[in-house]
């Protein structure tokens, strides 16, 4: 607990700068909000037909609604490429389908995976949470860091691109296999 | 006065030029660095964005790693001083600076590129679609002074040697301007010497001509004095023999008496000879004589000249072929050398008058030579000037070399001096051979037949006494004479009287014809009639060619002659 209090201070402090950490515990979370968010913008989505270009960004967030809460406080106010950000907080791991992201942790983590396998959704799982079974992005915790696993080749199954200035950024990437 | 304008075009235009290309070159390396400036923030506006670019993942999930990752990639660009990677807090997650370089900001202001000190610095956002996450900055070493200036070494040069070439030309320029106005100045200075020489060659050429007009009028004080010396004496002779012969009744006497008057009397035309010799008037006869006769003859007459301490030694070879010059001439200037032989020698000596075949072609050269006292180096380029003479006033007249050389000169010849002082001198006369044989030794005995008629003269002569004795030497001759003043008298005497058989004229008279005129317009007038002219002025080279001038003074026998001639010819016409 010390530990993670300890970590969580120090996210915030390179995070925010001199803004206080108010919610220690929180912080995490909110570093791993502000990551999700962030991911969009090195992620390349099949194109959708019928889908606007200022069409919200879809969010999915299954079984963390603290997250949720904060995912949403992040993106509040973000844009990218002017399109805004839609959170959504699901159940059903089938509605995972529709996102665009979709961020899972706990039980329902396998059935999600599996729910959007070779769709267009970037799946974001978190090691940091306790699971195992790992999404195209798998949080972990490094030196007191949040860092992520990428799996590219899961990611080439479901027809998305990832940035090459991500896949540096990851602890280690799976590759997609040449083509 | 030269109008010299204030601007000298050439030379101050090449300074002018050198002053624009240096200002130009200053300008193209101002324009080119200041390019050179705003290249470099460029490259570093496009550096700071890659930098940006490379680390937006990194800085937007806080990887430092990654960031430090990217920073030291830039390390490798030697002109990068400093990097440095910050969060959108202003944390600084990454960065690098080389040793001793500058802290970096501790937080990033957002500035535009600049260069500050030695160095060029940006700080740029680090942004991916539109959100901002971040900032980097990006710090360059500026190019060192030296190597900045030596990439401006080539156009400095060029520059340099191009104004100093200018500047050069422009110099040689103004050097040759003003070599060429030296020159002039020397050319205008050459011209004033070259004047002041003439003027001086002028001045000196009337000094000159004053020396010889002032010696011109010491010869003729010399002359003066000496003519009339020997003047004095001849009439001393002549007067103290006409006061004795008034006294005298011995016929022996009387006879000795005018024998030294009349030889008085001959001196006295001798001299007279010898001044217009001198003065070149007196007409050369040319003959064919024998030196060696005609100088053996003047024996006698030389050694009594002489005084008695004085030895003379005729010694000339008979064989020597004969010469053309002017007998008297010759024994005039024969004469004068031994007088001057004599005056040279006052206390005796010996005179040796030889002659020999001459060294220069078909001439004879006769010697006078005397042991007497020689004269000066510094005389002897003057001996033979006309009027000069190293003996006293009143001893001679300067005349007598002169006569020598001018002789010599009229027969072709030459007059040469050598002397030594103390050993003495010897004057050489150099007279051609004659081509023709010896002439006859003596005139003709003049035939009586043609003189023993009595002729009838009309003696034309403005001088009262000289008249009456012409009138008596015509009478003693057996002729009866008439006598006119002037030619006009003389005219008119024969418009009355056609009987004259001959006209004695003189020919210098005053007022009115000459003799020379009354001849001619005798001539005219009365063809037949003989006129024998007489002067004793030697000046009348306008007397025409062949008419007979019978020379003053004459004796009885000259006149004899001439009239015989005249009437000769006459009577032979």
């Amino acid at each position: 607990m010390r530990l993670a209090s300890a970590i969580a201070m120090l996210v915030t402090a390179a995070l925010m700068g001199a803004a206080p950490p108010a919610r220690a515990q929180t912080s995490e979370e909110s570093v791993k909000a502000t990551f999700v968010s962030r991911f969009i913008s090195f992620v390349t989505w099949p194109p959708i037909e019928g889908d606007a270009a200022n069409a919200p960004v879809t969010l999915c967030v299954i079984g963390a609604e603290p997250f949720a809460n904060e995912l949403e406080r992040v993106v509040s106010d973000q844009r990218i490429n002017g399109r805004p950000f839609d959170v959504r907080r699901i159940a059903e791991p089938a509605s995972a389908a529709r996102c665009n992201a979709v961020y899972v942790v706990g039980a329902r983590v396998e059935d999600t995976l599996r729910a959007v396998r070779g769709r267009p959704v970037l799946t974001i799982t978190d090691g940091a949470a306790g699971d195992d079974a790992r999404g195209i992005i798998h949080f972990v915790i490094v030196d007191r860091r949040v860092r992520f696993h990428i799996d590219d080749a899961r990611a080439a199954e479901g027809g998305l691109f990832m940035s090459s200035r991500l896949l540096s950024l990851g602890v280690s990437v799976r590759r997609r296999p040449a083509s | 006065m030269k109008w010299r304008p204030r601007f000298r075009f050439d030379r101050d235009f090449a300074f002018i030029g050198a002053l624009i290309v240096l200002a130009l070159g200053l300008v193209i390396g101002v324009i080119n660095e200041s390019a050179v400036s705003d290249r470099k923030l460029r490259e570093l506006d496009t550096e700071a964005k890659i930098l940006a670019q490379s680390v937006v993942a990194s800085v937007m999930f806080s990887d430092q790693v990654a960031a430090r990752e990217s920073a030291l990639a830039f390390s490798q660009n030697p002109e990068v001083d400093a990097v440095g990677v910050y969060e959108q807090g202003g944390a600084l997650i990454a960065s690098f600076s080389r040793e001793g370089a500058e802290a970096l900001p501790p937080r990033p202001t957002a500035r535009a590129s600049a260069y500050r000190g030695g160095f060029l610095e940006t700080i740029r956002t680090v942004e991916r679609d539109g959100q901002t996450y971040g900032h980097v900055y990006l710090r360059l070493r500026r190019e060192p002074l030296l190597a900045r200036l030596g990439r401006y070494t080539p156009l400095a040069l060029l520059v340099l040697m191009t104004a100093l070439v200018l500047a050069v030309a422009g110099a040689a320029q103004g050097a040759l301007k003003r070599a060429y106005a030296q020159l002039e100045q020397k050319a205008a200075d050459l011209e004033a010497a070259n004047s002041s020489l003439k003027g001086e060659i002028d001045q000196r050429k009337s000094a000159e001509e004053a020396l010889v007009q002032s010696r011109k009028m010491e010869a003729i004080g010399q002359l003066t004095g000496g003519v009339a010396h020997d003047f004095n004496n001849l009439l001393m002779v002549v007067s103290g023999g006409l006061r004795m012969l008034t006294r005298h009744d011995d016929p022996e006497r009387r006879r000795n008496i005018m024998e030294a008057m009349q030889q008085a009397v001959e001196r006295g035309a001798g001299l007279t000879r010898q001044l217009l010799s001198f003065a070149r008037r007196q007409p050369v006869e040319l003959q064919t004589i024998s030196v060696a006769a005609r100088i053996n003859g003047m024996r006698s007459l030389l050694e009594r000249s002489l005084r008695a301490d004085i030895l003379l030694d005729i010694n000339i070879p008979e064989d020597l072929p004969p010469v053309s010059t002017d007998p008297g001439q010759l024994e005039l200037a024969v004469l004068n050398l031994c007088v001057n032989a004599r005056d040279a020698m006052q206390k005796g000596g010996v005179i040796t008058i030889s002659a020999r075949l001459g060294s220069r072609l078909r001439t004879v050269e006769v010697l006078v030579r005397d042991t007497g006292a020689g004269i000066p180096p510094e005389i002897l380029s003057r001996i033979f000037e006309p009027y000069f003479t190293t003996k006293p006033l009143g001893q001679g007249t300067g005349l007598g070399l002169s006569q020598v050389y001018g002789f010599a000169q009229q027969s072709g010849g030459e007059a040469r001096i050598e002397s030594q002082v103390g050993f003495g001198t010897t004057v050489i006369l150099s007279l051609p051979i004659s081509s023709e044989q010896l002439s006859a030794p003596s005139p003709n005995p003049l035939p009586v037949a043609i003189e023993d008629r009595s002729r009838h003269v009309l003696v034309v002569e403005d001088d009262d006494q000289v008249a009456s004795t012409v009138c008596s030497m015509f009478e003693d001759l057996g002729h009866q004479t008439t006598r006119a003043s002037s030619a006009e008298e003389a005219l008119s005497a024969l418009q009355r009287n056609h009987a004259f058989d001959l006209v004695f004229s003189d020919i210098v008279m005053p007022g009115g014809q000459n003799g020379i005129e009354l001849a001619r317009e005798l001539e005219r007038i009365a063809p037949n009639l003989p006129v024998l002219l007489t002067t004793g002025y030697s000046g009348h080279e306008d007397v025409d060619p062949g008419r007979p001038v019978l020379r003053k003074p004459y004796e009885i026998g000259d006149l004899r002659e001439a009239l015989f001639k005249v009437l000769n010819r006459r009577a032979a016409a």
